[in-house]
């Protein structure tokens, strides 16, 4: 999302003054200034020679890659809107028997986001939010992730055979899972709805299946403050030499993130009892300490971008059999997630 | 009934490396301050693609590494996930300039990686036993006798295992079909190993300057000082790769730009005295395949270089063994060199 009468403030004024300007503010700018695509490529050069490399001195100096840290994240983070499993966890509002989840990593690789926006300074700009230009994994990208992998872990007998294609295999998927968790968990479309608002016009669905279901969690985006920016250059097969560099805008690697997921449950509404919400949060959270750390986060995951590391494991939970009714469980190290799902496995 | 009974672990297959030339995978400022996993990737891709065209695999590519090109319904992700734990890698200044002989301008180098590396393989549910093999396989030879990343053909990019047991455990290669003719493959790899009965020198400069002057024999074995039209220019610039610094956008140099199909390590100490060189190389190296018919030719070359060149390269060592393995020109089947190649029964 661009302000379009900022932009047009800054129209008439000099590139001196457009260089003097953050470097989350030149992302913005410096594509509204370029006329055609060598200015684009100018304005690109530029700004990675000015704000995307830095001169380290070791033995002699040497250019490399610049980490660049966004101005709101401190600001941000004040606000209690990145999730941290050392902050105070409320979860006294929740229905009973919900719980909050947070799951603390290290990122080890580069993490790439898809921006919305189509006309960036990079072709492969990261995802930022539109008032502070903080990088984030947005919320529907982290379900996106948190589905696969628990398809990864609880898989059915055959995929290709669950439909003709991906939303009515997630359909089935989920309806056709052992102990019913994916459903509760991630919800279900129902494909059929639209047409069948269509052919009665009085908005009745008339399948006997069951039709749309929300899911019980409840996402949130993991927040990042640094990125940097990287280069590809893949080689032609005709030559066996790069030929064309792509650059990208990536999340630094060497920075923390946590996933924070709320799971709220249904009291009144049937399948809330403990046991089946732990059922869900053990096989939830299993198949997230299991495959994530292979597959790791965001966008060319499969190539070893977003590669993490966890570090923490936090669950609080309100009206469990736990004494006053909250009650906050915490484990730390590579294998704390793991040791989380083994202790809501325990008392399944 | 436990919530979890059922449950499945992704099958990763963990590999334990070190450095035995510094590795470099490029970056923005040109420099290798930092591993790029796009970098790895590529070179274990096409390395794997490499053994799969050479027991005449044609699906392995596009089955295991994803198409994105072509129909739109036909796009697929990849069938593996590969993961790069670099944590245990650190920065090495090389030698900014490295020349040998005084008429050489050249290799001019900065910062790149040196220490422990793991890399995770994990293979997903539409990847085949076979091609999970053949992968493994590909990765056991690559470690073995080849190298990974960028500027392996100037010396860097060697890996190594702690011990022989820490190379990924794989099936012997059993039934291979005729190699694709239409990309490179590794039926037309060579494969050479220049040990040393000495240590390796402990600076980088001295390490890099063997590897790069042997590079340097090799790309003079491919000129001829009595031709004044360097009819040799052509086929040189394919075979040891060339590009143009200035480019003036001349059509005809442009065509003349190739990557090295000869990549040529630093020295690197296989024990506390003895030490070696790495060279190895797919010759024709491009899609489709030129200068196939001078194949020979150019082996024949490059095998007379470096027998000649080798006593010369360390000054501490003069009776180096040059140690080859030309699976073109063999003699063996290939299905036996392969295995062989990656250290697996025959």
């Amino acid at each position: 999302m661009k302000c379009f009468d900022w932009l047009a403030d800054w129209s008439d004024r000099n590139d001196g003054e457009l260089q003097q300007q953050p470097w989350d503010l030149q992302l913005l700018l410096r594509p509204s200034r370029a006329g055609n695509d060598d200015q684009l490529k100018q304005h690109r050069k530029d700004f990675v020679d000015n704000q995307a490399i830095e001169e380290r001195r070791g033995g002699r100096v040497f250019p490399v890659a610049r980490t660049l840290t966004s101005r709101h994240w401190q600001d941000f983070k004040a606000a209690g809107l990145v999730s941290d499993p050392e902050e105070n966890i409320d979860v006294g509002d929740l229905p009973g028997g919900s719980a909050r989840l947070v799951l603390k990593f290290r990122l080890v690789q580069p993490l790439l986001t898809a921006e919305a926006d189509s006309f960036t300074l990079f072709d492969n700009a990261l995802r930022k939010d539109p008032l502070f230009r903080l990088p984030h994994l947005s919320a529907a990208a982290v379900k996106g992730l948190a589905a696969d992998a628990y398809q990864r872990a609880f898989p059915s007998e055959d995929w290709r055979r669950l439909g003709d294609d991906d939303p009515a295999r997630t359909r089935a998927f989920r309806l056709g899972d052992r102990l019913g968790s994916a459903r509760r968990l991630f919800g279900i479309a129902d494909a059929k709805a639209g047409r069948d608002e269509e052919d009665t016009g009085t908005g009745t669905r008339e399948c006997l299946e069951p039709g749309s279901a929300i899911g019980r969690l409840q996402f949130t985006p993991v927040w990042f403050e640094k990125i940097q920016f990287l280069i590809m250059n893949p080689k032609e097969p005709s030559t066996e030499r790069g030929q064309l560099p792509i650059s990208f805008e990536a999340v630094a690697p060497d920075q923390e993130g946590a996933v924070d997921i709320t799971y709220f449950s249904a009291p009144g509404f049937g399948e809330s009892d403990e046991r089946t919400v732990r059922t869900d949060l053990a096989r939830l959270v299993w198949a997230l300490a299991e495959w994530w750390p292979v597959l790791g986060l965001g966008a060319k995951r499969l190539a070893g971008y977003g590669t993490i590391v966890p570090l923490e494991g936090r669950i609080d939970t309100y009206g469990w059999s736990h004494g006053a009714g909250l009650h906050s469980e915490r484990r730390s190290g590579e294998g704390s997630w793991g040791e989380l799902a083994q202790w809501l496995n325990e008392e399944t | 009934m436990s919530a979890l009974s059922g449950a499945v672990k992704p099958d990763t297959l963990s590999v334990s490396l070190k450095t035995l030339t510094p590795l470099y995978t490029g970056g923005i400022a040109q420099n290798g301050e930092q591993v790029h996993p796009s970098g790895l990737l590529g070179s274990v891709r096409r390395f794997s693609c490499l053994l799969a065209a050479a027991v005449g695999d044609a699906e392995f590519e596009e089955a295991c590494w994803g198409k994105v090109t072509g129909d739109q319904a036909e796009h697929h992700a990849k069938a593996v996930a590969l993961s790069f734990d670099t944590r245990d890698l650190e920065n090495v200044e090389l030698p900014w300039r490295v020349q040998c002989g005084e008429r050489n301008k050249g290799w001019y180098f900065g910062l790149a990686q040196q220490g422990g590396l793991q890399i995770g393989v994990t293979p997903l549910h539409s990847l085949s036993k076979v091609h999970a093999n053949l992968l493994r396989v590909a990765l056991r030879i690559q470690i073995r006798r080849a190298t990974f990343g960028a500027k392996d053909q100037f010396g860097l990019g060697v890996l190594g295992v702690l011990d022989a047991e820490a190379l990924p455990a794989a099936e012997p290669l059993v039934n291979i079909e005729a190699p694709l003719s239409y990309t490179p493959g590794l039926h037309n790899a060579f494969f050479v190993r220049v040990p040393f009965d000495c240590p390796a020198p402990s600076a980088w400069h001295a390490r890099l300057k063997a590897g790069l002057c042997c590079r340097g024999a090799l790309r003079n074995a491919l000129r001829d000082p009595t031709d004044p039209h360097d009819r040799l220019r052509d086929l040189r610039h394919y075979v040891m790769g060339w590009f143009d610094p200035h480019p003036d956008g001349s059509a005809r140099k442009r065509l003349e730009e190739y990557g090295s199909a000869v990549n040529v390590s630093a020295v690197y100490p296989t024990d506390d005295k003895h030490c070696e060189i790495r060279v190895w190389g797919v010759f024709p190296h491009t899609r489709p395949p030129q200068f196939a018919y001078e194949r020979g030719t150019v082996m024949g070359k490059l095998k007379a270089a470096l027998a000649g060149s080798a006593p010369a390269l360390l000054d501490e060592c003069h009776r180096p063994r040059v140690l080859w393995c030309d699976a073109g020109n063999d003699g063996a089947d290939l299905r036996t060199l392969l295995n062989k190649l990656a250290g697996l029964p025959t």
